[in-house]
């Protein structure tokens, strides 16, 4: 009995005893066991979206992209580790990786806040520069007859501001810079299209130039009356011998700038005319007309080339009936290419001048440059 | 005999301790990308961006949550799961308000048109009454000109729109607006000034 009891005892101690040493060793391999990178992993997540929230994935995309592919593989990893017998898992790489993700996110995420306000900075610069330039070309050119398709281009840069604007407001600087790119593009090409018109047109200022000395030093030598028509300046000057007795505002056909070429063309010729009638109510709609002898010499071996050159057809008629007259004051160029006075201006003017007064019509008195100086600080 | 039987048992017990984790909550995650997918595809990324990211943010979270019970000797999903039925839960709302956001736009953008094109209408109208200024037919062909930029960009807006690209469709009539007000106002200022000189 006794022994049967001691057998009993000894084999309870025997399983306890097992029991203890295999639960000692299960602990011991509990601590053992490769710590999954749980941490590791929570950091380089925080980092990912403290990025995202910078808009790295804008500013600083492949650093961006090379953090989230890392963060995957390190998923990847750590997914087929767990798959193997819980001994044998060895998180090394997933770590490397996983800490390669939270390095590249945090440089993507300083990366991007450096590019952000750079952009941000970089577009508000701009589209002060733009306004500034528009301003500029709203003074020299809109008033002006610039071709359709500058015109065009022009508005559009300027719609194009007002959308880069809206996306500054929402701090959306990419966009910002994308619409200012396309706007400053558009606005490049419209300024240069004026500019490229004007100095084309301002070629002529020479023989404008010269023109207008000889008018006056004739007016001076012979102690007559000339008049000059200042395009640019929308004004008709009477000199009486050669000196500037009078200055009246004009106005023309739209298409005023460049010469006239053809009957139809709107625009107001260039060139050294003289009163060939002068017509007063009862012959003419216009209160008072003097009609000039349009088209002279000049005009005729010009409009001859055109049509040698296959500008317009020969069909095409030079045109005619060019005058001075009344009824202007409309604060707008709506002649079919003759110069228009109010009819009070009309009046004196009519009085000074006599058939066979000269009258020189020039593009401007001014160069160029010192006239975009005068109408910029107007 | 006995012994033998005992010790395999213990054997056994252990190899399953060591090997039992409990079952990854398979259904719940399929559920639950399901659910953020479901909000992709109302493009809450788009109109709820911070939402949308958040969700993602807890989608990783508990993947990684996933991966360490998984680790573990003794694993448990219970937390996992609970988040699991957080996110389909949050990403549902996150569905809901992205339609919500889409619809606001939407709306938002049938107005603006609405608006824009009654501005345009009356701007054509106002450009016929209008004094030309001392610009004259320049000013005025380029009121037209701008006029004519406005109804392109209402016209790309609405190709925008169609396309999907409501944001876009709704920034570009936001300008057009602005552009189309200010040359109503201008244009009406103009018309009243000369209305008072004629008085």
């Amino acid at each position: 009995m006794k022994g049967r009891l001691g057998k009993r005892l000894i084999r309870t101690g025997w399983i306890v005893l097992i029991l203890l040493v295999l639960s000692g060793v299960a602990v011991g391999l509990y601590y053992l066991l490769p710590e999954p990178p749980e941490d590791e992993f929570r950091i380089a997540r925080e980092a990912i979206a403290t990025a995202r929230d910078a808009e790295a994935d804008r500013y600083a995309k492949e650093l961006f992209r090379d953090a989230c592919a890392d963060y995957d593989s390190a998923m990847a990893n750590w997914k087929r580790q767990n798959q193997r017998f819980i001994f044998r898992r060895d998180f090394t790489k997933a770590l490397q990786l996983v800490s390669s993700a939270s390095e590249k996110a945090r440089r993507s995420a300083r990366e991007a806040l450096d590019k952000a306000a750079k952009v941000s900075h970089s577009t508000g610069a701009t589209v002060n520069q733009l306004e500034n330039q528009i301003s500029i070309f709203e003074k020299l050119y809109a008033p002006l007859p610039i071709p359709q398709k500058t015109r065009e281009h022009f508005n559009r840069a300027k719609m194009l501001l007002s959308e880069a604007k809206i996306a500054r407001g929402k701090a959306e600087f990419h966009t910002a810079e994308e619409k200012l790119g396309q706007a400053v593009q558009l606005f490049d090409q419209s300024n240069l299209q004026a500019r490229e018109m004007m100095e084309s047109y301002f070629d002529s200022y020479p023989k404008w130039k010269s023109w207008v000395e000889q008018a006056i030093a004739t007016s001076r030598r012979q102690n007559s009356e000339v008049i000059v028509v200042d395009k640019m300046a929308q004004e008709c000057l009477l000199y009486a011998g050669g000196d500037l007795k009078r200055k009246f505002k004009v106005e023309f056909g739209p298409n005023w700038i460049g010469n006239k070429e053809y009957k139809g063309d709107q625009a107001t010729p260039e060139g050294n005319y003289y009163v060939v009638q002068k017509k007063d109510r009862r012959r003419t709609i216009y209160h008072k007309a003097l009609l000039l002898n349009y088209p002279n010499q000049d005009d005729r071996v010009r409009y001859k080339k055109n049509i040698a050159e296959g500008k317009f057809s020969a069909q095409t008629d030079i045109g005619g009936l060019i005058e001075i007259h009344g009824h202007g004051g409309r604060d707008f160029h709506w002649t079919n290419g003759c110069v228009a006075l109010t009819n009070s201006d009309m009046d004196v003017l009519f009085r000074m001048v006599s058939v066979n007064t000269p009258v020189t019509i020039v593009g401007s008195l001014k160069t160029l440059q010192n006239w975009m100086e005068d109408e910029l600080a107007k | 005999m006995k012994n033998k039987f005992v010790l395999g048992f213990v054997m056994i017990s252990i190899v399953a301790l060591l090997s039992s984790c409990a079952k990854v909550p398979q259904a719940e995650i399929d559920a639950a990308n399901a659910a953020i997918e479901e909000a992709r595809g109302v493009a809450a990324d788009v109109y709820v961006p911070a939402e949308f990211a958040a969700l993602q943010d807890s989608m990783n979270s508990i993947n990684a949550m996933v991966e360490a019970q998984k680790g573990k000797l003794f694993g448990s999903f219970t937390a996992v799961k609970e988040k699991l039925a957080a996110v389909t839960t949050q990403a549902a709302t996150v569905k809901t308000n992205a339609e919500t956001r889409k619809a606001e736009v939407q709306a938002e953008i049938e107005t603006l048109l609405t608006e824009v094109t009654a501005l345009v209408g009356q701007n054509k109208e106002l450009v016929g009454k209008a004094p030309r200024g001392k610009e004259g037919a320049a000013a005025v062909e380029a009121i037209k000109t701008e006029i004519g930029v406005i109804e392109t960009t209402v016209t790309e807006a609405t190709g925008l729109r169609d396309s999907g690209n409501l944001v876009g469709a709704l920034d570009k009539l936001k300008a057009a607006k602005e552009k189309a007000t200010a040359i109503n106002t201008e244009l009406q200022d103009v018309i009243a000034k000369k209305a008072g000189v004629r008085k």
